[in-house]
């Protein structure tokens, strides 16, 4: 594992839309790594990872993903991303294989190996029976689960996605975590933004904490307790208190 | 507590249609959605006025009741469309309809309100052109004039009953599903008529034309064009004669009343189960297919998949093969017997430009996933080249015959309609991949969502490789000068600085 480049790196990261938004954010994820990205709304979450999969140009600073220059060479850099926004973005008149058939043609998969990943992937999203009709009528949970499939069928090195849970019902949402934890065991790091702070809490090896764009604390749980007053805290509380309003100079503590 | 009275549901209703028109105009505030119109109708009546000379005079010597009578012709299925394109939107459109039908309202009430709304748009849209001429037409002629527009607003009532009616006939015949589009379908046709019909009288051969001014001044007692039997009620009304304004007005108010009445619980079916189809129906059902994946043909499968899957395009290509025709007779009838091919050359090209056009528009302006897409490890440019490809296969495909039968007819003139038919799809093609106007494909559909400037630009390209399509079959060196405002007009809207391509994103 220690031979692999980094799944993605961030130095010195600078993004301004008048006031800024990304300020100097450094980062590094791991290989294998489930890495939860939290902040409150316009701490920079989102503008990130727009920035890492090539959505957003950086004002500054450097981004390499799977040791690739994502500024210098962006296709060879996409070429390792999936990227899940908030919003699923689906064709409402394509049906989930042709969707998926679309996106392994993007990537340059070969039909031999998107064809049978494309059916593993919908059997396990319960989505087979679906495979053949229009995503005109799915349900939000329903979109959310075939654009998941889109982001795994050309197997990333690094999958990003923002706020992923949001909408799925229980087992929905239980399945979709099954499906990310063993991502990370194949080796795929995985960068999760989320405003239920019990999956960070639950699943991510690593949490960072971003407000006003850049990077306040970051490490696993017991790091972030230890930052924190409250030493035996929920991640929710240790979050709040290390998010709130305080006097300059009190915070600013970082792993 | 009393529920929301009609009145204040049908301000409610007018005050949505008027922010539309506003957003339309763009104008950012009532106030300035009110100039915009008062300068819009000031304008229109000083256009009006040489037109309203003309009518006043032709109705002077042969009488205002033919003269209505024509206009009735061209009018009626004209309000009969946007009666038909109003009825379909307030079925489908889900907006305010699922808190109005979750309220204590009658469904009489939420259709009445409804009703008088599209009514009331379709009133002011084709009232907007003919209004002004009237009122030109009363200062130059007399007051008789004004009586268009208690008789244009009978038509309105009548035509929205109707036009209400036959779009729940379709819903319970064809199912929520199938009815908006060929509701669209059927509106477009019935529009196109109004086009043909303007100029029907044209297209006629002398001999034609002479026998029916003939049997126009001699009307035979109870025959077609006798006005005193019922056909001409809504003309001798339009013409001010009393008795007949007062007697379609009726007949507008009772056909308006007898439909909301009867079909007010039609319609909050109708509309449940059109927000049932959009929000649980399974879409349309396509086959298991051999998976293929290589990155061009993935590219153009997904853009061809799409257009093929949108009801609106039909309608659209329809529209504008329909609008065709009459230039072409024009173009026929101007130049004389023997002249068919070159008459057809400059219509195929408007085909292949506005074609080109709707499917270049779709493609660039609706990318459901244009940030998805850009995430893809794919250049702008061949995402640009993949899309442009996609939209030349169709419009080929759709001219092909068309075109092929014209090389077997007059080689010279096929062969120039076929390179200026490749120009105009081109340019019109390449304006929409420069100007997208980035929405959701189903609110562009709904919407007719294009930027306005875009469009007239758009119509300008066709315009002008028609003419010099035409000049070039005719052999003329005048060509030159459109091909050169076509070039302009592309080289002041192409991008400013050498850059990639658009992102779609």
């Amino acid at each position: 594992m220690t031979d692999l480049p980094d799944a993605l790196r961030l130095r010195n990261l600078h993004k301004s839309f008048g006031k800024k938004a990304v300020d100097g954010l450094d980062l590094t994820i791991r290989p294998g790594e489930f890495y939860a990205l939290l902040g409150a709304n316009g701490a920079g979450k989102t503008t990130t990872l727009r920035m890492v999969a090539g959505l957003l140009q950086p004002d500054a600073g450097e981004i390499f993903v799977d040791g690739v220059d994502a500024r210098k060479n962006p296709i060879a850099a996409k070429q390792r991303i999936a990227w899940l926004p908030d919003e699923p973005l689906l064709y409402d008149k394509l049906t989930p294989l042709e969707y998926l058939e679309f996106v392994a043609g993007l990537w340059g998969m070969t039909a031999e190996r998107a064809g049978p990943r494309a059916e593993e992937l919908l059997r396990r999203l319960n989505l087979w029976e679906q495979r053949n009709q229009r995503c005109e009528g799915f349900s939000r949970g329903m979109r959310q689960k075939t654009v998941l499939a889109g982001a795994l069928i050309h197997e990333p090195r690094l999958l990003m996605l923002d706020e992923p849970l949001t909408g799925l019902d229980a087992g929905a949402a239980r399945q979709v975590k099954d499906m990310l934890v063993e991502q990370t065991r194949a080796g795929v790091a995985v960068i999760l933004t989320t405003h239920i702070l019990e999956v960070a809490e639950k699943i991510a090896d690593r949490i960072g904490i971003i407000a006003d764009g850049r990077l306040i604390a970051e490490g696993d749980l017991n790091h972030l307790r230890s930052l924190s007053a409250a030493q035996t805290a929920s991640l929710e509380e240790v979050f709040l208190d290390l998010t709130a309003p305080r006097e300059p100079g009190v915070n600013g503590a970082a792993a | 507590m009393n529920s929301l009275s009609l009145p204040r549901l049908l301000r409610h209703d007018l005050t949505i249609s008027w922010r539309r028109l506003c957003a339309f105009l763009r104008a950012k505030t009532n106030a300035r959605g009110l100039v915009i119109v008062g300068a819009v109708v000031a304008a229109l009546h000083v256009v009006a006025w040489p037109f309203a000379t003309s009518l006043t005079q032709w109705a002077e010597s042969d009488g205002r009741v033919y003269l209505m009578a024509l206009g009735m012709v061209i009018v009626l299925p004209w309000l009969f469309s946007q009666g038909l394109t109003g009825a379909t939107r307030a079925l489908y459109s889900r907006g305010d309809l699922d808190l109005l039908f979750s309220s204590p309202l009658s469904p009489r009430k939420i259709l009445t309100s409804r009703a008088l709304a599209v009514a009331i748009e379709s009133f002011g849209a084709v009232g907007l052109f003919l209004l002004p001429i009237a009122d030109d037409a009363a200062l130059q002629g007399g007051a008789v004039w004004l009586a268009v527009a208690p008789a244009l607003a009978a038509t309105v009532l009548l035509t929205t009953g109707l036009a209400l009616a036959a779009t729940l006939g379709l819903f319970a015949l064809l199912g929520p599903k199938r009815t908006r589009s060929v509701g669209q379908v059927f509106a477009t046709l019935v529009g196109a008529w109004f086009v043909i019909c303007a100029q029907i009288f044209n297209f006629l051969p002398a001999d034609w034309r002479d026998a029916l001014r003939v049997q126009m001044d001699h009307p035979a007692p109870g025959g077609l064009f006798d006005p005193a039997t019922p056909w001409w009620l809504p003309a001798r009304a339009a013409a001010g004669q009393l008795a007949p304004l007062a007697l379609w007005t009726l007949l507008g108010v009772a056909v308006f009343v007898a439909s909301v009445a009867l079909l007010g619980h039609a319609f909050t079916r109708g509309a449940l189960s059109a927000a049932g189809e959009a929000q649980v129906s399974d879409g349309g059902r396509e086959k298991d297919k051999k998976f293929r994946c290589d990155r061009a043909g993935a590219l153009r499968r997904k853009e061809w998949r799409l257009l093929a899957r949108d009801p609106y395009l039909v309608s659209q290509v329809l529209l504008q093969s329909l609008y065709t025709l009459p230039i072409a007779l024009v173009i026929w009838k101007a130049l004389g017997v023997g002249s068919v091919a070159v008459s057809v050359s400059p219509a195929l090209v408007a085909v292949a430009a506005q074609l080109a056009a709707a499917l270049a528009f779709l493609a660039a302006s609706s990318e459901e996933a244009g940030d998805f897409v850009a995430t893809a490890p794919v250049s702008p440019h061949e995402l640009l080249r993949r899309k442009l490809e996609a939209v030349a296969a169709p419009v080929a495909l759709f001219l092909a015959l068309p075109l092929a039968a014209l090389v077997w007819a007059d080689a010279f003139v096929g062969v120039v309609t076929i390179a200026f038919a490749l120009a105009a799809a081109a340019s019109t093609a390449a304006l929409n991949f420069w100007k997208p106007l980035q929405n959701r494909r189903g609110d562009l559909i709904k919407t007719h969502a294009q930027n306005k400037l875009v469009g007239l630009v758009e119509h300008g390209l066709s315009l002008a490789w028609a003419i010099a399509a035409l000049l070039a079959c005719l052999d003329r060196w005048e060509a030159v000068a459109p091909v050169g405002a076509a070039l302009a007009l592309l080289w002041l809207n192409a991008p400013r600085k050498a850059r990639a391509a658009p992102q779609f994103a």
